[in-house]
């Protein structure tokens, strides 16, 4: 990690301890995960070739998010990965092993594949390239791996559990973790398919169509985690601190994944330290 | 090879709708064919696309056989051990079933050829990375079902190899055939040409194969003209994995030429059938007649 990387972020948050004037709590931050994704404006990357702004390397994530925040805990897409090689993730692990931290979960999400196709084909495809990173989070020593559900509907639901049974209980094999996030959908629907193919929760107190079901839908789903969870701030909506409150209520003791939307900010690090800043004033 | 429609595990009906040439592979061939050149025969599922049961077609009465019966069905029809797959022929991927699909082509003595990898959303020609590294890691998972299966080959799809991606997807295979030939597998790719499509010159395909390392699967049917095939297919047969495809398309190619030209390259491989639509309606009959060719010409 460079020092102009150091620099480029918010004057607040230049470092865990002295943006809060302390140091904080290190078992609050044990706690906390940064995704790849928050910080995405900074990543290299084809997409984002010749933006000035993106000069961070993923292999560098860990450091990074270690060094700006002491978070020790990184999570990614599975499209932040360059090589799917062995010797391309001992390089990475070893990052990871450097910076002191553990990788929390890898999202997939397969561009043209997921548990809900209505073509078995596909659906079995889907199976395989999942197992195919299920072995890899094993590689990786990552607990969990997010799949993306698609749409769920109903013509397509019982084949999609089916399908989530089969990659769970490879998961299982190899001691990881498959979960699902509440996205768009009614969230009943999430948690009827999380309950009949046996797979945990990943509770996103974003993704929510408004207070009611927010409240209704992260009471059931902190309690049927695999460990993990998405937080996303959106003040504007939303009281962030009223979901962890929510997780504290049920009694969760897992991680708090922070999924900053970084995609419009001048300072992506300041965008997630507004929200570590409020995890820990709330766990 | 003498028939059993008893102990057969297609039915006595299915033996019926076929030609009437295509009986069984001795009465078929008028005389008990030679079992050496049987042997370098192989029967594609593809052929038999329109009678092979379906969950995409489940209510379809000429849909009655099971692709776990197709070993079983080639080698008593025709006296042909060996069969070639599309990856979309598995109804799963599990241990238990491919244990199940290994031993009934065993019990029909039979040999899985090669499967063709014909993922609808994933090729090495993708622009995008993402697509790429998830068609390297899917073509993965399947030389490593093709291990399991006892299979030497699988047939990746080439997509465009236009210019502007051709170099990524020549890196892209030879990341699967580094990993393939850990595995004992073979990585082909066929020359393709349709009338409707984009088509890559067979000249810049064989370009791609000897820069990735892989290997050609030759398809005699595959080229807009004689002129092109017949310069194309001697270079194709000198560099196979040890199979390749046979259409048979007479109002356009002399197929009994393509095997000449096979022979004259010292091709001792596999020549696959690959019956199709316009070989009429009926896949047995489509089947028999490149056979019967085949066996004249081998």
């Amino acid at each position: 990690m460079k020092r102009r990387e150091f620099l480029i972020g918010s004057a607040t948050a230049a470092l865990s301890g002295s943006a809060r004037g302390q140091g904080p709590d290190q078992a609050k931050l044990d706690r906390i995960s940064v995704m790849s994704l928050s910080l995405g404006p900074l990543l290299k990357g084809t997409a984002r070739q010749g933006n000035p702004q993106a000069t961070l390397d993923i292999m560098d994530l860990a450091e990074a998010v270690a060094e700006h925040y002491g978070i020790h805990r990184v999570e990614f897409q599975h499209t932040d990965f360059a090589s799917t090689e062995s010797a391309y993730f001992q390089e990475f692990r070893s990052r990871i092993k450097k910076a002191k931290s553990q990788m929390n979960q890898i999202n997939l999400e397969f561009a043209n594949l997921n548990i809900s196709s209505p073509d078995p084909v596909i659906r079995l495809e889907t199976i395989d390239l999942t197992k195919r990173w299920i072995d890899y989070a094993a590689a990786l020593d990552c607990p969990r791996v997010m799949v993306n559900q698609g749409d769920l509907a109903p013509a397509v639901r019982q084949t999609a559990i089916d399908t989530l049974k089969t990659i769970h209980a490879y998961a299982r094999t190899k001691n990881v973790f498959v979960t699902m996030e509440n996205r768009g959908g009614p969230w009943l629907v999430v948690v009827e398919t999380i309950k009949a193919s046996g797979i945990g929760a990943n509770p996103d107190c974003g993704n929510f169509p408004d207070n009611d079901s927010r409240a209704a839908g992260l009471a059931v789903m902190y309690r049927l985690t695999a460990g993990s969870s998405h937080v996303k701030n959106i003040p504007e909506k939303f009281d962030t601190a009223a979901a962890i409150k929510i997780s504290k209520d049920v009694g969760y003791q897992g991680v708090f994944s922070i999924e900053a939307n970084s995609r419009n900010s001048p300072d992506p690090y300041a965008t997630v330290q507004a929200i570590v800043d409020i995890l820990l004033a709330s766990l | 090879m003498a028939i059993s429609i008893k102990n057969s595990a297609i039915g006595r009906r299915e033996f019926l709708i076929g030609s009437a040439a295509a009986i069984g592979c001795r009465g078929a061939f008028g005389q008990r064919p030679d079992q050496a050149k049987l042997n370098r025969i192989a029967v594609m599922s593809l052929c038999f696309e329109p009678v092979l049961k379906s969950a995409a077609h489940p209510d379809d009465p000429e849909r009655k056989i099971d692709i776990l019966d197709f070993a079983d069905m080639v080698a008593e029809r025709f006296g042909i051990h060996r069969l070639e797959f599309q990856h979309t022929d598995f109804v799963s991927t599990e241990p238990a079933y491919f244990e199940e699909f290994r031993s009934r082509i065993k019990k029909a003595k039979a040999q899985m050829n090669q499967i063709n990898l014909e993922f609808a959303n994933l090729n090495i020609s993708a622009p995008d990375p993402v697509i790429r590294l998830e068609a390297i890691d899917l073509t993965k998972t399947w030389i490593d079902h093709a291990v399991v299966l006892g299979c030497p080959r699988v047939m990746v799809s080439q997509g465009t190899l236009a210019p502007e991606v051709r170099q990524t997807a020549i890196e892209a295979l030879k990341t699967m055939n580094a990993y393939a030939r850990a595995k004992d597998v073979f990585v082909t790719m066929e020359p393709r040409w349709r009338v409707d499509a984009r088509n890559v010159p067979w000249d810049v395909f064989v370009e791609v194969l000897r820069a990735s390392g892989t290997r050609a699967n030759p398809d005699c049917g595959n080229f807009p003209d004689t002129e092109s095939r017949n310069a194309a297919l001697p270079i194709l047969y000198g560099m196979t994995a040890g199979s390749s495809h046979v259409k048979n398309i007479p109002e356009k190619f002399h197929t009994a030429d393509a095997i000449r030209i096979s022979k004259e390259a010292g091709y001792k491989g596999i020549y696959t059938i690959e019956a199709r639509a316009n070989n009429g309606p009926d896949p047995y009959a489509a089947v028999q007649t490149i056979a019967e060719i085949l066996l004249a010409n081998i």
